[in-house]
C-alpha cells in the first residue's frame, strides 16, 4: 500500500505545475486508486499530508500541510498522530493559522517518543457543526487541519547524497462522524517523503517570511466566567477561545488585577503580572474581587487583549476598600453635622441664658 | 495571488468532488449536501448571481466603456463615459453610449462642436476632438480609490444566503460563537451582510429555531474569505426540525414525526438504519408531519428517526439531515439521551467545552455524555454535533 501511495505522489510530482493541478491530479489518482484497491473503504474520509515538492537544503524550514477529505462524510473531531524520524527531520512549530479547527482540546503538540527514538506530533481539536469537505467555488484552502514547520536535522551536514525523510500517520489517528453518535468515520491516510540535500547556501526560511506577514491581532473575543461548584469543581474560572488566522494562536496571557489593591481583611498588596495559561484558567482571586485581563498573542506577536469584570455580588460591595472609604465618608460627615447642631444648640441656649441672666441685673 | 488557471482548476476540482457525492449511494445518515456554493466577487472571475466582477470591484466613474468598473457587490457597472445616462456630477456634458469622436460627443462625454455647421467645413471629426480635456490625470488613475492619502482596495465583506423555515429564527456562528440571529421571511429566506470581516479560512455554522420552538441541528460551511473581496456563501438549505411524539409508544402504537423545511418541499423521514422512507410534502408555511404506525419495530427498544427534504424549486439538491431523534417502542423505561449542554443552561458552547476539558480523561460522570465511563474525543465530538454556540 506504501509503495502505491509512494508511487501515486510521484506521478502527482511529475505533472506539478500548479497547485490547484497538483492537488487536483494527486488526489484524483489517490482517490481512483483508494477505491479500487479498498472498496469497502470507497466513501472513507482521506487525511494525507500535502507534499512540498523538490529536494529542500537540510537547513531550509518549510512547512507541510496536514489536509483532510471528507469525501462525503460529514466529520467534527479529529485526533492525529504524526510520526517522524528525529534523526532525519526536525518539526520545529505547528502552524494552525490556516487550520479548519477552531476548538482544541489540547494545543497542537510536538513530543518524543518513549525511547526518543521516535518524533511525535499530536493534533486534537474539533469543528463546531461539522466539516463536510471544501464548499463548491471555494478559492481557498479550507480543508488544512494544521501546517507542520519543518526543518532538515543538523546531522545531515556533510552528507553527499539526497537523505530521504518520512512523516507517517499513525494507526492511532481517529476521525469522528458528525452524527451525534460519537462515531469514528472510516479513514485512509497518507504520509510524505521528503528529500534533503546538505548544502552551504543561505538557508530559506518560507515559514518565517509568511509569519513576518502577519499584521492583524487575533480575533475579538469573549471571556466566560465558571461558577465552579456548579459543574463539580471547588474553584471558580474562566474560559476563552479565539483564532489567528494568518499565523495563529501562540499563547494566552492571563493578568488579574485588583484596582484597589486592598481587599477588606487583605492588607497584604495583590501583585498583577502576566501569566500563560490556557482556558479554561481557575482564577487566582477566587474571590472575584479582581479585574481579569485576557490577553491573546499570535506567532507575530500581534496581540488582543480583553477586560472581564467578574459581577457584583451584594457581600463584595459592602467589603470593597471603596465603598468603606464612602462609608467612613459618610460617617464622619454625619459626626460632623451632629456635633455642629449639639454645638448650635449649646451657643444658642448660652445667648438665652445671657439674655435672661442681663435682663434679672437691670430688674 | 491566485491565478485564473489554478483558480479555475480549484473550481473544477471542487465541482468533482461535489459530483462524487452521488446522493443516496452512500446509504448512511451522515452524507454532505452540495446546495452550497461559494462567490468572490473580487476574483475577476464572473460566477454565480454575479453581473461583473474586474477584480477591484471600485464601482467609480470611468470616462469609458473599456475603463468602466464593476460596483463593489458585483451587481452592475459603475458610472461611466458611454453607459448613455448623462452624469453631470462627473462633469459629463452629453453622454450618447459610446466613446467616438464626430457626433457631436466626443469620447469622453465632451460636447463637440458641429463640423459642418460650426467648425467651417474645413475640421475633421479626430482634429475637433483635440481640444477636449485629459482622460488621464485630472480625475486620477483609473480603478484607485482614495481615502485622504491612503489607497483603499475594498472592504473584505461576506454576504450569506440560505433557507431554512418561514419565520425561523437563525442563529449564526462564526468559528463555534454567535455572530447574530437573523429571521427567515415568510418564503424560508434569509440573507445579510457581515463587514469589516478577517481574511482566512473561517467556519460559519447556522441552526434555526422553527415557529413551534424546535430546533434545527446546526448546519456548518467552512471556506476562505478573500481579502478586499465580497465573498458570497449560497445555497444554504438548513435541515428540517424534527419531533417524535410521543417520545414512548406501547407496541402498535401511532408516533407522529413533525417539523419544519421549505415551504412545498418533499421531506423523508427515515426510522433506524432503513433505507425505505416515509414521505410527506411540507405545507405552504413549511410544516410537515407523518403518523407512523410502529408495529414493524422491535418491541422495549429505542429506535431513531431523521429527515431531510428535496428542494422545491431543484429537486436534485437535498438539505442535510436532521438530528437523530429518539422514540422509545414499549412499555419499559427508557434510557435517556445524553445532553452536551453540561451546565444546564440550554446552551451548548464554550463553557460546555471547559466543563469538559475539566473532567478530561476522567470516568465522569460530568463531561460523561455516552456514559462510557470516560470523558474524551467520543463526548467531545457528540458536543459539537449539538453546538450552539
Amino acid at each position: 500500500m506504501g509503495a502505491i501511495h509512494r508511487r501515486v505522489m510521484n506521478i502527482a510530482r511529475g505533472v506539478r505545475y500548479t497547485g490547484g493541478m497538483r492537488a487536483w491530479l494527486g488526489l484524483s489518482v489517490i482517490g481512483a486508486l483508494s477505491a479500487c484497491v479498498i472498496p469497502t473503504q470507497a466513501w472513507a474520509a482521506h487525511l494525507y499530508l500535502d507534499p512540498p515538492g523538490g529536494v529542500h537544503g537540510h537547513t531550509d524550514t518549510f512547512s507541510v500541510p496536514v489536509r483532510i477529505d471528507p469525501q462525503g462524510t460529514c466529520i467534527n473531531a479529529v485526533s492525529v498522530r504524526l510520526a517522524y524520524d528525529p534523526a532525519v527531520l526536525s518539526v520545529i512549530d505547528i502552524g494552525v493559522g490556516s487550520s479548519i479547527i477552531p476548538l482544541w482540546t489540547t494545543r497542537p503538540t510536538i513530543e518524543r517518543g518513549p525511547s526518543g527514538e521516535t518524533g511525535l506530533v499530536v493534533l486534537e481539536g474539533g469543528i463546531p457543526g461539522g466539516y463536510c469537505g471544501r464548499v463548491s467555488g471555494d478559492l481557498g484552502a479550507a480543508d488544512t487541519l494544521a501546517e507542520l514547520v519543518v526543518t532538515g536535522a543538523s546531522r545531515l551536514e556533510g552528507n553527499t547524497e539526497a537523505i530521504r525523510a518520512s512523516i507517517v500517520v499513525d494507526p492511532g489517528t481517529v476521525v469522528y462522524r458528525n452524527d451525534g453518535t460519537g462515531a469514528a468515520a472510516d479513514l485512509t491516510v497518507l504520509g510524505v517523503d521528503l528529500d534533503f540535500v546538505a548544502t552551504s547556501s543561505s538557508p530559506a526560511n518560507t515559514w518565517l517570511e509568511a509569519v513576518k506577514n502577519d499584521t492583524i491581532a487575533p480575533e475579538l473575543f469573549d471571556v466566560t466566567l465558571v461558577r465552579g461548584p456548579s459543574v463539580g469543581s471547588a474553584k471558580h474560572y474562566i474560559v476563552f477561545s479565539t483564532t489567528d488566522k494568518q499565523s495563529g494562536i501562540d499563547h494566552y496571557e492571563i493578568l488579574e488585577t485588583d484596582p484597589d489593591r486592598f481587599g477588606f481583611l487583605t492588607w497584604v498588596p495583590r501583585e498583577s503580572h502576566w501569566v500563560r495559561g490556557e482556558s479554561p484558567y481557575v482564577l487566582r482571586d477566587q474571590e472575584l474581587r479582581s479585574k481579569i485581563l485576557v490577553k491573546a498573542v499570535d506567532k507575530n506577536g500581534n496581540e488582543r487583549i480583553v477586560e472581564y469584570t467578574p459581577p457584583l455580588s451584594l457581600l463584595k460591595v459592602l467589603t470593597y476598600p471603596a465603598f468603606l472609604v464612602l462609608l467612613l465618608a459618610l460617617l464622619v460627615l454625619l459626626g460632623g453635622g451632629v456635633l455642629g447642631v449639639v454645638m448650635w444648640v449649646r451657643r444658642v441656649r448660652a445667648k438665652r441664658r445671657q439674655v435672661t441672666a442681663g435682663g434679672s441685673s437691670e430688674v | 495571488m491566485v491565478s485564473r488557471a489554478n483558480t479555475r482548476c480549484r473550481v473544477v476540482f471542487a465541482v468533482c468532488i461535489a459530483l462524487s457525492i452521488t446522493p443516496g449511494t452512500v446509504g448512511a445518515v451522515y452524507v454532505a449536501t452540495t446546495s452550497v456554493s461559494l462567490t468572490v466577487c473580487g476574483d475577476a472571475i464572473v460566477s454565480g448571481n454575479e453581473f461583473c466582477d474586474d477584480g477591484t470591484n471600485t464601482g467609480v466613474y470611468a470616462d469609458s466603456i473599456a475603463g468602466k468598473h464593476c460596483t463593489p457587490l458585483c451587481s452592475a457597472w459603475g458610472p461611466h463615459c458611454g453607459d448613455g445616462v448623462m452624469q453631470t456630477l462627473y462633469g459629463e456634458e452629453c453622454d450618447d453610449s459610446n466613446n467616438t469622436a464626430g457626433d457631436l460627443c466626443d469620447p469622453v462625454c465632451q460636447n463637440e462642436q458641429d463640423p459642418v455647421t460650426e467648425g467651417g467645413g474645413g475640421g475633421s471629426g479626430s482634429t475637433g476632438g483635440g481640444g477636449g480635456r485629459s482622460s488621464g490625470g485630472a480625475r486620477g488613475i483609473q480603478g484607485a480609490v482614495t481615502e485622504g492619502s491612503v489607497p483603499f482596495l475594498g472592504e473584505t465583506s461576506v454576504i450569506i444566503k440560505g433557507r431554512a423555515y418561514p419565520g425561523a429564527t437563525v442563529t449564526v456562528l462564526r468559528d463555534g460563537e454567535v455572530e447574530r440571529v437573523v429571521e427567515a421571511d415568510g418564503a424560508a429566506q434569509f440573507e445579510f451582510s457581515l463587514t469589516d470581516q478577517t481574511p482566512g479560512i473561517t467556519t460559519f455554522g447556522f441552526w434555526a429555531v422553527d415557529r413551534a420552538g424546535r430546533r434545527s441541528v446546526t448546519y456548518a460551511a467552512t471556506f476562505q474569505i478573500i481579502q478586499n473581496a465580497v465573498t458570497t456563501l449560497a445555497g444554504i438549505l438548513l435541515p428540517p426540525t424534527l419531533g417524535a411524539t410521543p417520545e414512548q409508544v406501547p407496541p402498535g402504537g401511532s408516533v407522529t414525526f413533525a417539523g419544519s423545511a421549505v415551504p412545498s418541499a418533499t421531506v423523508r423521514a427515515y426510522v433506524d438504519a432503513s433505507e425505505a422512507a416515509e414521505e410527506t410534502q411540507a405545507s405552504k408555511l413549511g410544516e410537515w408531519s407523518i403518523a407512523y404506525d410502529s408495529s414493524p419495530l422491535t418491541a422495549e427498544a429505542q429506535h431513531t428517526v431523521r429527515a431531510h427534504y428535496l428542494d422545491p424549486v431543484n429537486t436534485a439538491l437535498k438539505s442535510g439531515y436532521s438530528a437523530l431523534t429518539t422514540f422509545y417502542v414499549g412499555t419499559g423505561t427508557p434510557t435517556p439521551g445524553g445532553s452536551a449542554d453540561l451546565n444546564g443552561d440550554g446552551l451548548v458552547n464554550l463553557t460546555d467545552f471547559s466543563i469538559l476539558l475539566f473532567h478530561w480523561n476522567s470516568t465522569g460522570p460530568m463531561g460523561d455524555i455516552n456514559t462510557d465511563g470516560t470523558v474524551s474525543l467520543p463526548d467531545f465530538s457528540i458536543m459539537l454535533y449539538q453546538w450552539t454556540g
